[in-house]
């Protein structure tokens, strides 16, 4: 791979893929060998966490949260603080404790006087909705790494922040339409329905994100945080985001690419099949057009970059061929998604 | 432009076959990406900004194109044709024939040539040639090849070397240059200048003659094909006299007659005087008035009665003063000793008394004396038992004790009821020993069947066995006749004596020498070796030339080769101090029978039309161009074009 393209250089998470950044990639999920400790943070819904992410990583996801930079319509009360409030934190009530709460707003010395678990409610805490929308059309079920599965464990690790940090989460898989949709979940008990949601997504028909978006952004009244999961290969597709924009929506768009795709290895003739439409297009490839290639890859990152600028849409532009556990810890905190 | 081997261009089929085995080859291979919509748009960009986006799709078989194409008009090597230089042998061939020396040379071209004259005589044509040679070394260039020929009775290369390095020692050779006394060959110069201009590339032969020679229309036949052209020297004057022929002989009664024939070359009457001189002394003078193109012929005599050697010079002032002095000599035979041992015949003994100069002796073979004092031993029917000290003649050999082997008789003898004589005479070899003798109608009855010597020739042979042979069994010769003679009929011919005299002779006399040798007259070519065999009993020869005497001692033959000046040879032969033998041997620059082929001075047409180049004027010497047309091939290009094709080719494939 030429490491000196102004491509490469605008984007340095194209890292090559090699034997070590393979092992990295596999950071995160679950150790065939591991034994989870107790008490688990999958719980009863061990079997479906387990087959994204390990114990070990779950417990670093409940330390972060999803950062939102405005305050949306609460549908509930959540853990986060609300603005309408005041800034007074003041006790507001009990509820019994339910499996996947967090543990530190627990009463002990409720539970010491009555022996039952009770989660102290704050006034000024509400939740934010957190919109997960998962790319499953044909182009995302490709590349090196497949982007489809990169994407729903990356969507079941915001999904499993935001269920811990009491956040709402909807999540939606969608192609040329919404091909499927979870209904909001709310609190770490209900990680295996999100999970075993992700893990049901099937790659079918071609993007059409504007359709899409519009269908989604209609479908809600009240808005959240959306986190648009894509590889973008839709001309004209973020149009979309403007429909979620205008109901309200926070947006966070995570380009996802293959490296394949950032750095393709192809010459001389080639009949090139498209994934997504299905159709062939025959082209003579040298390096002179790989170039031409790369440089129209990277104009359409800087265009997307520069769209979302305009609209205050948080941008980050990933690889599959990048570490989850270093896209979420590092590359997501960096950019001031999660927390 | 022209094509070597157009042949070769049937080979563009291959570059068919590579047009289409590329259009049958599948070149395309099925590549699936997640998308074809950022490929679409950099590929639609990049053929807007490069149009020549199907010329490199198809870069490969353009370059197999090209590298088949060019090793195709590789193969068939194009070339221009253009005038490239080419060094040229120039052979100059310059008579140096006694001719050479007539005095009319052209002194402007010695000074033209920046020779000075001749202090002393005028300018010969010689003169002229060599300033010719030197003319003929400045027009040549860098890269030729000179080749100088002396021609005369026989041509030699005497100079040769290449331009510029050479050009100093060819000059010198070419102011060196010597007349040699003798006439002109010029059909074996110009055989040998052919020779040496058949390997060059471009040769050229320029001939320097006066022209005098014997020429006929077979010179023009059988000129080389290399370019000649021929430079004549001289004015071309024939102005000359010679005394072409000078004979003495002594008649019946002992008196010398001297016979003498001038002749006048010129086309002008010419008047002059014969003078005389006798042992060097002179004798007197004859006023002679000579018509043009005639010879007159003298008969002198009332000479003393042991002159021996005559000399003559016409004396008048003409082109060519070598012709005008002949030098004859009275031939005295030499006493040669003779004994003959058990002869049994008169009729031999008579036949040897008649050859001149012998002196006869006879004995039996009890009284034979083996110390010797003879020069030719003669042996009947039986054979001393160590060879005698001389030649010797074996008649009749002995069964036994006979230096040849005996095997058997030949005769008359009955084969199949049929009456042979296997002794008669079958195959004759021409021999010195039968000049002048007529075979014809001689039998031989009888004869020893006798097994032809290592040392001996045969002369005379019957079917199974040589009947006479000589031979040389060292150090003295002998002649063997195998059959008694009175077994025979010669005796009763004129063809015995003749025989016995060439016997006699051969056995004492000089061995023949150069070509234009005759020995028997005494006349021989100047520069000829000279064979002296001296008699048995000599013990020292004494040799007087024109200009020094040499002394040989013993009788071992002599080989005398200081004989390049023309005049009288004196071979003094000495037993003791006594004079056994003297003969006068006759150089002279003029055959006999080809006297103009040197006095005649003016030049033969012949010769002139030996010329293929050059123009009318003789003075204007031409050489032929440098250059020749050539083919400048240029497949090295298209070879080298091809493999760049096949490098680029295999690079843009494997990049």
């Amino acid at each position: 791979m030429t490491q000196t393209t102004p491509f490469i250089r605008r984007f340095p998470w194209f890292t090559p893929p090699s034997g070590r950044g393979a092992e990295r990639h596999a950071a995160g999920a679950p150790a065939p060998s591991s034994a989870a400790p107790a008490p688990s943070p999958a719980g009863e819904h061990g079997p479906a966490v387990r087959q994204f992410f390990d114990e070990g990583f779950l417990r670093r996801l409940e330390r972060l949260q999803v950062v939102s930079q405005r305050m949306h319509g609460a549908a509930s009360h959540g853990g986060r603080r609300s603005k309408k409030r005041g800034t007074s934190v003041e006790f507001a009530d009990y509820r019994e404790y339910t499996h996947g709460d967090d543990l530190r707003q627990i009463d002990w010395n409720v539970y010491g006087r009555s022996d039952r678990l009770f989660v102290k409610l704050r006034e000024d805490e509400e939740s934010l909705t957190v919109h997960l929308l998962i790319d499953c059309s044909r182009s995302m079920d490709w590349g090196r790494y497949h982007k489809l599965t990169y994407a729903r464990r990356l969507a079941a690790g915001l999904g499993y922040v935001a269920l811990a940090s009491q956040d709402q989460v909807e999540a939606a898989g969608f192609g040329t339409r919404l091909t499927a949709y979870l209904q909001p979940l709310r609190g770490k008990a209900m990680v295996g329905r999100l999970f075993s949601f992700l893990a049901s997504l099937e790659p079918a028909g071609q993007t059409d994100l504007k359709a899409v978006l519009r269908a989604y952004a209609s479908m809600h009244r009240r808005s959240g945080l959306a986190i648009l999961i894509s590889d973008l290969f839709n001309p004209g597709g973020l149009e979309g985001l403007v429909a979620l924009l205008d109901r309200g929506f926070e947006a966070v768009l995570i380009h996802l690419l293959d490296p394949v795709e950032t750095d393709p290895e192809l010459e001389g003739e080639v009949d090139l099949y498209d994934r997504e439409s299905g159709q062939t297009v025959r082209v003579s490839l040298d390096s002179v057009s790989v170039d031409a290639y790369k440089r129209r890859l990277a104009d359409w990152l800087q265009e997307t970059e520069a769209f979302c600028a305009r609209r205050m849409v948080r941008y980050v532009t990933t690889s599959t061929a990048m570490p989850l556990e270093e896209l979420i810890f590092r590359q997501l905190r960096a950019r001031r998604i999660l927390t | 432009m022209s094509l070597l081997t157009p042949w070769s261009l049937l080979w563009l089929a291959a570059a068919a076959a590579i047009a289409g085995l590329y259009l049958l080859k599948p070149r395309s291979r099925r590549v699936e990406v997640s998308s074809t919509w950022l490929w679409q748009g950099a590929l639609r960009e990049q053929s807007a900004r490069t149009p020549i986006q199907w010329l490199k799709r198809h870069l490969l078989l353009l370059l197999q194109l090209l590298a088949a194409l060019a090793g195709v008009f590789a193969l068939a090597r194009p070339a221009f044709t253009r005038e490239v230089p080419v060094g040229r042998t120039i052979v100059i061939a310059v008579d140096t024939s006694a001719a050479m020396l007539a005095t009319d040379g052209d002194p402007a071209i010695l000074a033209a040539a920046g020779l000075a004259p001749p202090a002393a005589g005028g300018v010969t044509r010689l003169d002229e040639a060599r300033a010719r040679v030197l003319q003929v070394l400045n027009l040549l260039e860098r890269g030729d090849r000179a080749i100088i020929l002396a021609l005369a009775d026989r041509a030699e290369v005497v100079a040769q070397g290449a331009i510029p390095g050479d050009l100093e020692s060819l000059r010198r050779v070419a102011r060196r240059l010597q007349v040699a006394p003798a006439d002109l060959n010029l059909a074996q110069g110009l055989e040998l200048a052919g020779s040496l201009t058949r390997s060059a590339r471009i040769g050229q032969i320029v001939l320097i003659t006066g022209g005098a020679a014997e020429v006929d229309e077979s010179i023009l036949a059988h000129r080389p094909p290399a370019a000649i052209e021929t430079v004549l020297v001289g004015r071309g004057d024939s102005e000359n006299q010679a005394i072409t022929a000078l004979e003495a002989r002594r008649s019946a009664g002992g008196d010398l007659e001297v016979f003498a024939r001038i002749r006048n070359y010129g086309d002008q009457p010419a008047s002059g005087t014969l003078r005389i001189k006798v042992d060097g002394q002179a004798f007197g003078e004859v006023p002679l008035e000579l018509a043009p193109r005639q010879a007159q012929e003298l008969v002198l005599a009332e000479f003393p009665p042991r002159a021996s050697l005559i000399e003559a010079t016409f004396v008048r002032r003409d082109l060519l003063a070598l012709d005008n002095v002949a030098t004859a000599a009275a031939v005295v035979p030499p006493v040669r000793k003779v004994l003959v041992v058990g002869g049994r015949s008169e009729q031999l003994e008579r036949a040897l008394r008649a050859v001149p100069g012998v002196e006869l002796a006879k004995t039996d073979p009890q009284r034979y004396d083996p110390r010797g004092g003879y020069d030719v031993y003669v042996f009947e029917g039986w054979f001393p038992p160590s060879p005698p000290p001389g030649h010797w003649i074996l008649i009749d050999p002995p069964l036994k004790g006979a230096p040849v082997r005996v095997t058997g008789t030949l005769g008359r003898r009955t084969e199949g009821g049929r009456e042979v004589n296997d002794a008669q005479i079958a195959r004759v070899m021409p021999s010195p020993l039968l000049r002048g003798v007529d075979l014809t109608g001689v039998g031989v009855s009888e004869a020893k069947k006798v097994a032809l010597p290592e040392w001996a020739e045969e002369v005379v042979s019957a079917r199974e066995g040589p009947l006479l042979f000589l031979g040389y069994p060292r150090p003295y010769r002998a002649v063997v006749f195998a059959f008694d003679l009175r077994a025979t009929n010669l005796f009763g011919r004129v063809a015995f004596p003749v025989l016995v005299a060439n016997v006699i002779n051969w056995l004492t006399g000089d061995l023949p020498t150069g070509m234009g040798a005759d020995v028997a007259a005494g006349r021989f070519t100047p520069g000829d070796a000279l064979l002296i065999q001296p008699l048995p009993r000599a013990t020292a020869v004494q040799i007087e030339t024109p200009r020094k005497r040499y002394r040989f001692d013993g009788h071992q033959p002599v080989r005398f080769v200081d004989t390049a000046f023309p005049g009288a040879y004196t071979v003094t032969q000495f037993a003791g101090a006594e004079e056994i033998a003297r003969r006068v041997y006759i150089a002279s620059v003029l055959r006999p029978g080809h006297e103009g082929a040197v006095a005649d001075l003016k030049p033969r047409d012949l010769v002139g039309q030996l010329e293929t180049i050059g123009g009318p004027q003789p003075a204007m010497i031409q050489l032929g161009p440098g250059k020749e047309l050539a083919h400048a091939e240029w497949w090295r290009v298209l070879a080298v074009a091809a493999l760049m094709a096949l490098f680029v080719e295999w690079w843009w494939f494997h990049r």
